[in-house]
């Protein structure tokens, strides 16, 4: 039609919705063996749908996991990071529902929280109580706090999802030097007097989206980003790559003849100077 | 004579004024404004009712008025308590900027009547040349959102 936009494009993220598990409690047995928190999931499940959204099936991504032979099932600490790390989702919204029990009657408590899988970086966190009532159907009481709470916990996810379209995603960058390496980060690179420090704080600057960065920390062997943004589309409007911006930090310090290994993991970059 | 005079002034002082006519009263004519008097009254499987508060010179105007506040209020407030705490448009002010018709046509244009599911009087003040209505609303709110998402007023969930 004259005059009408063209729609900006829009790409659906991954979600899993998972339950809260204490130290000790491996996924399978806080999702098996707790019927509140199996209807707080589906609940939760069944908002992102009414959304048209997808989720990841936790059951099958737990059984993928455990049959990649990677982690034991005993490994109960680390089985909830693995799962994640192995789902491909974007985003994973960790749900708890407690019961309870007064003399003026029983209730429950939802609380929801929606993680950035990669960054870990908090996207939106929820705390709900149902009314009380004299009953012990705590799967009625569930549904009722969930049906005011999920739904909010969407509209502030899409606000966090709005911002990162206007201010970037966000990845952390860290730059460490090997044992073995001369150089320090005060070591002074160029002619002008720059240290090691400067010229990669420059870098980052000049590359990060809207010069937006955080340093986390330094030390004479460490340089930290825990916060930089970049876009979340590259100038050819494909989805921005880690990757590349990794390749053109390598390249960039090749330039001053300083050589780096880097590891990428999801939205976190270690590069190791030589 | 005199008395006679004065008689005749006197007649004609009381002729006068049972005669004359009290100029007519003016209608106040009330004109749509915004107010916060919007509160939850229940919800249940996206629909969203809920209690507005407006005065205009007559009912018919007040409920319009009332109804017009309760889906502005869902759009740009959000109605606390409810599973729409924040507001269904989040940026009004570009929202307007950007797409003026839609909204205009939805919300003054008697649009908003698609995703008006009910509305019913709940109380009635009248007061002289005003009624002041608290008119219980429900809203449609998934295909409110919808509908804002195909007129790309605000954007489906997602990146």
């Amino acid at each position: 039609m004259a005059g009408q936009e063209t729609t900006p494009a829009h790409t659906q993220p991954t979600i899993m919705v998972i339950p809260f598990t204490p130290e000790g409690t491996s996924l399978r047995t806080a999702y098996e063996y707790n019927e509140l928190v199996r209807v707080a999931i589906t609940k939760v499940k069944e908002a992102f749908d009414k959304r048209g959204v997808n989720t990841i099936d936790l059951r099958a991504k737990i059984r993928q996991t455990a049959n990649t032979g990677a982690i034991q099932e005993d490994q109960k600490a680390d089985l909830k990071d693995e799962v994640i790390n192995n789902s491909g989702a974007d985003v994973y919204v960790e749900v708890e529902a407690n019961a309870n029990y007064t003399n003026t009657g029983n209730s429950v408590t939802l609380i929801l929280t929606a993680y950035d899988a990669f960054s870990g970086e908090s996207y939106a966190n929820k705390v709900g109580n149902s009314p009380k009532f004299y009953t012990t159907n705590f799967e009625k009481l569930v549904e009722k706090v969930a049906d005011t709470e999920v739904p909010n916990l969407l509209n502030t996810i899409q606000e966090k999802f709005t911002d990162i379209i206007d201010n970037g995603r966000t990845i952390t960058v860290k730059v460490g030097i090997n044992e073995s390496s001369k150089l320090k980060m005060d070591t002074e690179v160029d002619k002008e007097g720059n240290f090691l420090s400067d010229i990669i704080e420059e870098y980052i600057v000049g590359k990060s989206y809207k010069g937006k960065y955080h340093i986390q920390g330094m030390t004479h062997n460490q340089l930290t980003f825990d916060i930089v943004k970049v876009p979340l589309k590259d100038e050819s409007g494909n989805n921005f790559r880690v990757s590349r911006f990794a390749a053109d930090f390598r390249r960039f310090l090749r330039t001053r003849e300083i050589q780096c290994t880097q590891t990428i993991n999801g939205n976190s970059l270690v590069f190791t100077i030589n | 004579m005199k008395t006679s005079t004065i008689g005749l002034i006197l007649t004609f002082i009381i002729l006068s004024c049972s005669t004359a006519k009290k100029p007519a009263e003016q209608a106040v004519s009330y004109e749509y404004q915004r107010s916060g008097m919007v509160n939850l009254s229940g919800q249940q499987n996206g629909l969203l009712t809920v209690k507005s508060v407006q005065t205009a010179e007559n009912i018919n105007k007040a409920v319009v008025f009332a109804e017009i506040n309760a889906l502005e209020n869902i759009l740009f407030r959000g109605i606390p308590g409810s599973f729409q705490a924040d507001p269904v448009i989040s940026n009004e002010k570009e929202a307007m900027a950007k797409s003026k018709k839609v909204l205009e046509d939805l919300i003054f244009n008697e649009g908003y009547r698609t995703f008006m599911t009910d509305s019913q009087l709940a109380e009635r003040q009248d007061s002289k040349g005003a009624v002041t209505v608290t008119q219980q609303v429900t809203f449609d709110i998934p295909a409110l959102r919808k509908h804002l998402e195909q007129n790309r007023v605000i954007r489906k969930f997602g990146l």
